[in-house]
Formats: structure tokens, C-alpha cells, sequence
């Protein structure tokens, strides 16, 4: 990596990037199947918990500064529980990789290519991002400080847009006795926030480590606020049971905006910002995967695996899934493998840094 | 197979030491050294030999043997190339003075003194520039560069005189960088003249100005401006190391030079700034940059860079704030235009008719009723069209270029239209494009949006909105990455500074400009109004 890291902000806007480009196309209607008109509270559950991952990431991070998950995974549970662990890591964030670019392959052939094989998007998807993580982590976060805010300002836009059709009406009943399904419907959206754990590999080389819980709390936060805000737009303007019909309701929002008959049909902005977000996304995992693999394994340049790796995402992108619906679907199962992982390994090691080192 | 990779990574992140220009690859001085015999010698006719011989065959070099007006006074020689001194000068100055035998009154005390060519220099010739020198490839070089050399016979040395006279292009409006308001000098082809302009723009002594001289066949000057109190730590330095470790044969113009110390040089986007301006070249000194002069060329380069310079006029900082930070919300979305506008065009006709308003969609239907050709190959062979008549103003002489331009653009224009080629919504949608591509200020950048352009239809042509979204990821990337003498390409939006956001999307009040552009990092941050 070239030059002195990533400044807090940078951080911040690469955490944003994620959490969008993950959750506003399916999770919108996956949340409101679950828990109803009181789907986009579910959001703000799975940002608080990411929150508390972030926490004991941010602990462990604070405990070794300069090193990343795996550096200290193996330092913590020594050599053969650590590779277990970095295998188990490294395996979920390969895991997460393939079903984004899975799910760009199939969400563009379905809704607008219907000739073009998934496979060739999926490919040029990995060759565009694989180049972004060529250009270094400095490189990604930088565009990802020219693409994010725009992005969040478009989607606050079509917000503000579809304000007058709008029927708050349609968000009740606003029943607090439902907590039972808020929270079992609030596991999917953590186990998709919770790819942040990639924060345990990007902390490193953060320039003020202190500042980067709350660079991550907020970024998390302002992801969290402005999806839950579109969930509560959609099912006010579609009812909740019509947009957890939709694959992707968010972009039906976008589609019944009409401002003086001219302003219309915005549903090209909203997949434009969001395929900017998931190249942003695939190519931070990409390096990640990459450069924690390097750190695993004692390589000089994380560079020589990013062919190797990319090939990889692609050939097991034809594996995981074949269209949207199986992606949907399989995202329903998603968190049993997800939250052992994200949760439950970050919470172990944090155990063991606190059993270990904590005390002094 | 990492082993290869390996190498490619090497190969791509190499450095531009490698070229040593065709021909000689031994430093000059040897060469120089070799050729005749090498002086200087103590005798007058051996050393007048022995410049002849060395540039011999040259019928320009003018060699006045004669005889210094004292009694008993040895033999003298100036040896000069026509034209490149000033014969009125020569006359009057150097050789009156020096041949006349009403000279001097006490030229009768010269007589018999032992270092006549002290002597010489010091009592005898009312010459501004002189410089004694008994280096032979020195003595060889000022003859080259236009200033007469003086022999003296039994003296081993020469004396340097600053006789240069050759006509220059008078200052004049600078052709690519019109403005309404402000000033209207460029620099020209002689850096002589080019150093003035800035000069008279700066009254401070902290106004750096070093001589380099690269190529080793045309030795070109180079001048290295920079404020010393305001520069960042290491980046004359490091300016100077890279302009000193290029090695080639000649420099005709500064984009030699750009190419070489650059960072990226398999970039299309320019990441030194080139102008024609004074008052611009001023302005970056200011900002804490430095500025590289070339002799023959009046554009001068501007370093570090930062992409949205590119965006800026100088005149956004002499007209009112409202008009220039309007100018440049313009300017952003002519980018947009140029950059995206036939590839939208194309993308959404083919692929997403659906995004259109049904009544607009109709009207485009209709106007590419009977259009043989996919919308795709349309825009594609009507934007190379716009480029090759565009091409063709440039290169033809001025008179016809305008006649070409007409006819092409209309007559050509208008029966492609009639003969039902061309829709005549793509003729508008190439039109204003180019017309948008024009009004970005840097050239540099403006050409590299031109071949973006053909790429983004390319790729919309073949995968609609995801191959424009894909080419637009990459381009990020790649600026992202780029990087000018350390200043990240894409500051101060990536990474953020918000103080100076002040001088990007819109011009703050001179009186609200109290700091130095924090991306240019100078030393120094006082309170001062005249910076931007």
C-alpha cells in the first residue's frame, strides 16, 4: 500500500458504500415479509448490533494497533486455531464477495440485458473491481469518497420525491408488542451489516485509530437511518403487503416519482448509484480478501493474489446462486452462516484479548 | 505464475530513467572532449583551429582576427555565430573599444602587463554579460548559444561576451487561454522574455529561479520557478531530481519534459498543469507550486496538479464570485455532457426505452424512422465525423479551415439528414457535445473526456447504462489512484479537506481567502487576502 493510509472519513464513506450497496436491493422487501409495517425498525436493530460488533472490534483493534484480524487471531489462539480461524473468516468474506457480484450479474441481466449472459457481467464486474483493488486500498477509499456522498444525496433525493405520494397511513399498525418479529426479521439485515467486520482488517490502517469506532458508528448509523427511512417510504406508498411482493422495491419507488411530468422514471439513478456502491463494496472485499490471505500466508505484494482471487469470485459466483429469486431466497439462511462468523468469532477473540491482555 | 505477475507489476510501476535518446549515450562532455583538438591553448591561432574544427563545417561562424591597439600588443580573435549576436553590438561595444587606437588614455600602461585578458575585461570592454572561462566545452557552448568568445593570443583562456541578438515573437494574447477580463500577455518562445512577465508579477526576493539544461543535443534551458518561503519541504527537490535524471537527445517543447517527470505516464489524463498565462503561472507559485519554463515553447508547466484545475479559468478569479462559481457549475455539467451525453443517447435508445417519457420517446422514434444503422454505429460514425472535421479545421490553413468547417458541418451535416443517414437528433446530440467538450478550460483534460467519449459509446452501445456505470467505476479508480509529485489527483474532494472547497466547485471572496490551499501543503499559512 502506497502512502500513509486512510483518514477516519475515508473509513467512514467505505462502511457506507458496503451497508448500501448490500441492503438496499433486497433487503427492503426480505424485511417487510418479516416484520411487517414495522420492517424499518428492523434496520436500525441490525445497525445498532453492528454498532456492538464494532465495538469489540474497535476493542481489539485498540489492544493491537498496526495489526489486522488475522495477525491477531494468530496471536491470540496461536498457530492452528488461528488458520482455522483466519480460513473461517476469510471463507465468509469470499462468501459475501460472490453473492454481490452474483447479485449484480443476475439484477442486471434480469432487469435490463436479458440477452447478455450472467456470466459475462460477472466477469467484467471482477475485472473493474479486481482493478480497483489492484490500485490499492488509498485508491478505493478515495473513490469511494467521490461516489458515496453523491450517492446518499440521490437517495435522499428520491426520498424527498416520492413525498407526495406518501400515506403515513399505511405504516400502522405501529405495534411495539411485535418485538418477536422485529427481531427475528432484524437477523438478515445484521448478518448483511455485519460484513463490516472487514473493519477488523481495515483498522489497521486507519491514521487516527481512535477515531475510527466513531467513523464507523456514524457512517453505520447514516446508512442504517437513510435505508429504514426508504423502507418506511416504500410500504407508505405501496402498503406493506404489495413491497414484500417487489424483488426490489426501493427501485419501484424510484419508478413512481413524477414531477411535473418531466422528472420521471429516476429508476436509472437509483441503479446507477447503486451498482457505483457494489463496485465500490466488491473491490474493498477483494482487497481484504486479498491482503488478509497475504498477511496469512507472508507474501510480500497482495497484488500477485488478486488474479488468482478474482478468478475465483467468478468461478464461484456460477456456483452460489442463478438468479435473483435463489439469491433472495438464500438470504433467508444467510445469518446462520453469517452471525457465527461476524458476531461470534469477533466476540471470541475479543474474550480471549480481554482474558489475556485486559487486565493489565 | 506469481513470478511473472511479478514481473508485469515491475514493468508497470517502472521508472523513466530507461530512454536514453537515439544516437550518443555517453554524456556530451566526453563526446565534446573528443572531437578536434580540445583547447583552450595558449596560442591564438591554435585555439581559432581549433573552434573551426570543431564545428566544422559551419559557414555562419565569423572569426575577426585583430590586433589590440597598444604598442607591442598581441594578436586577438572573436569568434561569434552571425546569427545569433547583435553585429550593431559587436561593433560598437567590443570591437571599437578594442581596435581603436584612440582607445583607452592609458593604454600605453597596458602595455607589458601580464594578465592582458583581466585586463581586458575589467578596463577595456563596456560589456554587460561577460564571463571568463578556461573550460573548452564551456568556451564551445557560449559560441553556441549566441554570445561572442574573445582569444587572446598567450593566454590560455577565453572570455565569454553576452552579444545575443535574434529576433523574437513579440508578447501577444495567448491563443488557447482567451479570457474577457484580465490580462492579456502570454508567454512566448524565449524564456528570457517569459521570466520577465513573471518577474514583474512578483516583487518579492523570495522568488527562486534555477537553471537546468536537458537534452543532450539540443540543450535546452529550463527554468525552475518556485516561492522559496512558501514551496512544500522536498518538493524542489524532488522536481529537480526527476529533471535531472532525464536523459535524451532533444527538447522541443515542455510536453517532453511533462511526459518525463510526471507520475503516471500511462494516464490519459494530464497530471501537470501547462498554461500560456503569466498571471496563471503566478498564481500557482503563490499557491505554494512550482512552475518548469522551457526556452522555445511558451507553454509553461505547473506543478503538482489536481484534476479540478482543470475546470478553472483564470478569469473566475478576476470576475464576481456568483458569475464564476456559476461558470463553473457549467463547466461541470458541460463535463457531463461531453463525457456522457451520445453515450446516454445511445444507451438508452437501445436498451432502455423505458426510462424516456412516453411523448419524448415517441418523438425520438420518430425522427430515426428509416435510419438504416443502429443508434449505436449513428453516434459512433457522426462523433468521428465531428472529430475529423474538427481534425481538419486544426490542420488546414486558416482560410480554407473555416470553409471547411462550414461545409462540413453544415452542407455535410444537413444532406446526411435529408438523405435519411442520420436522425437529426443525433446531429444535436453530437453538436452540443462537442460544443460542451469546448468550453472546458484545460486542454489536456479536454482531450482525454474526447476518447473517453468513443470508449462510453462503445460500451453503451454494447451493455447500455451498466457499461457507462462500469466505465465511470473505472475512471474513479483509476483518478483515485493518481497522484502528482504526492498531492492525491483528486484533491481536496478525495481525501476531504473542507477549507479548501472554497476554490473548487465555486470561488470564495478574495476577503474570505485566508488560507493557502492546504493540498499543496506550503510551509507557511499567514493571514493574507491575495491567495487563492
Amino acid at each position: 500500500m502506497k502512502g500513509p493510509g486512510i483518514t477516519p472519513y475515508q473509513f467512514g464513506v467505505l462502511i457506507t458504500a458496503t451497508i448500501l450497496a448490500t441492503n438496499i436491493l433486497f433487503i427492503p422487501s426480505n424485511v417487510v415479509r418479516g416484520a411487517g409495517e414495522m420492517g424499518w425498525v428492523t434496520l436500525l436493530v441490525a445497525g445498532g448490533l453492528d454498532i456492538a460488533v464494532g465495538g469489540l472490534l474497535f476493542y481489539l483493534g485498540r489492544k493491537f494497533p498496526e495489526k489486522n484480524f488475522i495477525q491477531y487471531a494468530f496471536t491470540l489462539t496461536g498457530v492452528i486455531p488461528g488458520a482455522v480461524i483466519s480460513f473461517l473468516f476469510l471463507s465468509f468474506l469470499l462468501l459475501a464477495a460472490t453473492l454481490s457480484v452474483r447479485t449484480f450479474g443476475d439484477f442486471i441481466t434480469e432487469n435490463y440485458l436479458p440477452q447478455t449472459p450472467p456470466s459475462f457481467i460477472i466477469d467484467l464486474v471482477v475485472l473493474v473491481a479486481g482493478a480497483g483493488s489492484f490500485y490499492g486500498l488509498e485508491s478505493i477509499a478515495r473513490a469511494s469518497e467521490l461516489i458515496t456522498p453523491p450517492a446518499l444525496g440521490l437517495l435522499l433525493l428520491i426520498l424527498a420525491l416520492v413525498l407526495p405520494d406518501l400515506d403515513l397511513a399505511r405504516l400502522r399498525p405501529l405495534s411495539f408488542e411485535a418485538v418477536g418479529p422485529v427481531l427475528r426479521a432484524s437477523l438478515v439485515p445484521t448478518a448483511l451489516f455485519g460484513e463490516c467486520v472487514i473493519m477488523g482488517m481495515l483498522m489497521p490502517f486507519v491514521q487516527e485509530q481512535g477515531k475510527t469506532l466513531l467513523a464507523k458508528a456514524t457512517a453505520v448509523t447514516v446508512a442504517a437511518l437513510v435505508v429504514s427511512l426508504l423502507v418506511a417510504a416504500a410500504v407508505g406508498v405501496f402498503g406493506a403487503r404489495q413491497t414484500a411482493n417487489f424483488t426490489c422495491p426501493l427501485n419501484q419507488l424510484t419508478r413512481i416519482i413524477s414531477i411535473g411530468g418531466f422528472l420521471e422514471r429516476l429508476e436509472a439513478l437509483f441503479m446507477s448509484l447503486w451498482m457505483l456502491t457494489a463496485y465500490i463494496k466488491i473491490s474493498v472485499f477483494l482487497w481484504v480478501i486479498a491482503s488478509g490471505l497475504r498477511q496469512w500466508w507472508k507474501l510480500t505484494d497482495y497484488r500477485s493474489l488478486l488474479v488468482p482471487l478474482g478468478l475465483l469470485v467468478a468461478l464461484l459466483s456460477e456456483l452460489v446462486a442463478s438468479s435473483c429469486t435463489e439469491i433472495i431466497t438464500y438470504l433467508e439462511y444467510h445469518p446462520y452462516l453469517a452471525l457465527p462468523v461476524e458476531v461470534g468469532l469477533t466476540s471470541l477473540l475479543a474474550f480471549l484479548a480481554w482474558l489475556r491482555f485486559g487486565r493489565k | 505464475m506469481v513470478g511473472w505477475l511479478d514481473q508485469i507489476l515491475r514493468w508497470w510501476r517502472r521508472g523513466k530513467d530507461g530512454y536514453a535518446g537515439p544516437g550518443e549515450k555517453r554524456p556530451w562532455r566526453e563526446t565534446e572532449a573528443k572531437r578536434g583538438t580540445a583547447g583552450p591553448h595558449l596560442s591564438l591561432a591554435e585555439n581559432l583551429l581549433a573552434v573551426r574544427e570543431a564545428l566544422h563545417p559551419s559557414h555562419d561562424l565569423v572569426v575577426r582576427e585583430f590586433v589590440l591597439p597598444w604598442p607591442g600588443a598581441p594578436r586577438a580573435g572573436l569568434v561569434y555565430l552571425e546569427e545569433l549576436t547583435d553585429a550593431d553590438f559587436l561593433q560598437r561595444d567590443i570591437l571599437a573599444p578594442l581596435t581603436w587606437s584612440n582607445g583607452p588614455a592609458d593604454r600605453d600602461w597596458l602595455a607589458g602587463r601580464s594578465d592582458l585578458l583581466g585586463l581586458v575585461q575589467t578596463r577595456l570592454l563596456p560589456v554587460a554579460q561577460v564571463k571568463r572561462s578556461a573550460d573548452w566545452p564551456e568556451l564551445l557552448q557560449g559560441i553556441l548559444q549566441g554570445n561572442g568568445v574573445l582569444f587572446i593570443d598567450r593566454c590560455q583562456e577565453g572570455l565569454i561576451l553576452g552579444v545575443k541578438g535574434y529576433d523574437t515573437r513579440t508578447i501577444s494574447e495567448p491563443l488557447t487561454e482567451g479570457v474577457v477580463r484580465g490580462p492579456r500577455d502570454g508567454f512566448t518562445e524565449e524564456i528570457k522574455i517569459n521570466l520577465s512577465l513573471v518577474r514583474r508579477r512578483l516583487g518579492t526576493p523570495n522568488l527562486a529561479v534555477e537553471y537546468l539544461e536537458i537534452g543532450s543535443y539540443t540543450r535546452t534551458r529550463v527554468a525552475l520557478l518556485y516561492l522559496k518561503d512558501l514551496v512544500r519541504e522536498g518538493l524542489v527537490a524532488e522536481v529537480r531530481r526527476r529533471l535531472e535524471n532525464i536523459k535524451i537527445d532533444g527538447v522541443l517543447e515542455s510536453g517532453y519534459i511533462e511526459e518525463f517527470i510526471e507520475d503516471n505516464s500511462w494516464s490519459i489524463f494530464p497530471q501537470i498543469e501547462r498554461t500560456e498565462r503569466p498571471d496563471k503561472v503566478v498564481a500557482g507559485l503563490l499557491e505554494g507550486r512550482v512552475a518548469v519554463l522551457t526556452q522555445n515553447t511558451p507553454f509553461v508547466l505547473i506543478l503538482p496538479a489536481v484534476i479540478f484545475q482543470f475546470l478553472h479559468s483564470s478569469e473566475d478569479y478576476y470576475e464576481r464570485p456568483f458569475i464564476a462559481a456559476a461558470l463553473r457549475f457549467m463547466r461541470l455539467a458541460n463535463l457531463a455532457v461531453a463525457l456522457l451525453g451520445p453515450s446516454l443517447y445511445v444507451a438508452i435508445l437501445s436498451f432502455h426505452q423505458a426510462m424516456l417519457p412516453s411523448p419524448l420517446n415517441l418523438t425520438l422514434s420518430a425522427s430515426r424512422q428509416g435510419v438504416p444503422f443502429p443508434i449505436f454505429v449513428e453516434a459512433f460514425v457522426m462523433e468521428f465525423a465531428f472529430e475529423v472535421l474538427r481534425e481538419a479545421g486544426v490542420r488546414l490553413p486558416r482560410p480554407i479551415g473555416q470553409a471547411v468547417s462550414i461545409v462540413g458541418a453544415l452542407v455535410i451535416g444537413e444532406s446526411a439528414v435529408r438523405a435519411g443517414l442520420v436522425s437529426p437528433i443525433t446531429v444535436i446530440v453530437v453538436a452540443v457535445t462537442g460544443i460542451a467538450n469546448f468550453t472546458l478550460p484545460g486542454f489536456g483534460g479536454a482531450v482525454a473526456i474526447r476518447l473517453l467519449r468513443f470508449l462510453s459509446i462503445v460500451l453503451a452501445g454494447s451493455l447500455g447504462l451498466f457499461g457507462i456505470i462500469t466505465l465511470l467505476t473505472l475512471v474513479t479508480f483509476h483518478l483515485a489512484s493518481l497522484e502528482s509529485f504526492g498531492v492525491p489527483y483528486t484533491a481536496p474532494l478525495a481525501p476531504l479537506n473542507l477549507r479548501d472547497l472554497k476554490d473548487v466547485f465555486f470561488r470564495a471572496p478574495w476577503w474570505a481567502m485566508k488560507h493557502r490551499p492546504a493540498i499543496f501543503a506550503p510551509k507557511l499559512r499567514p493571514p493574507g487576502r491575495r491567495q487563492s
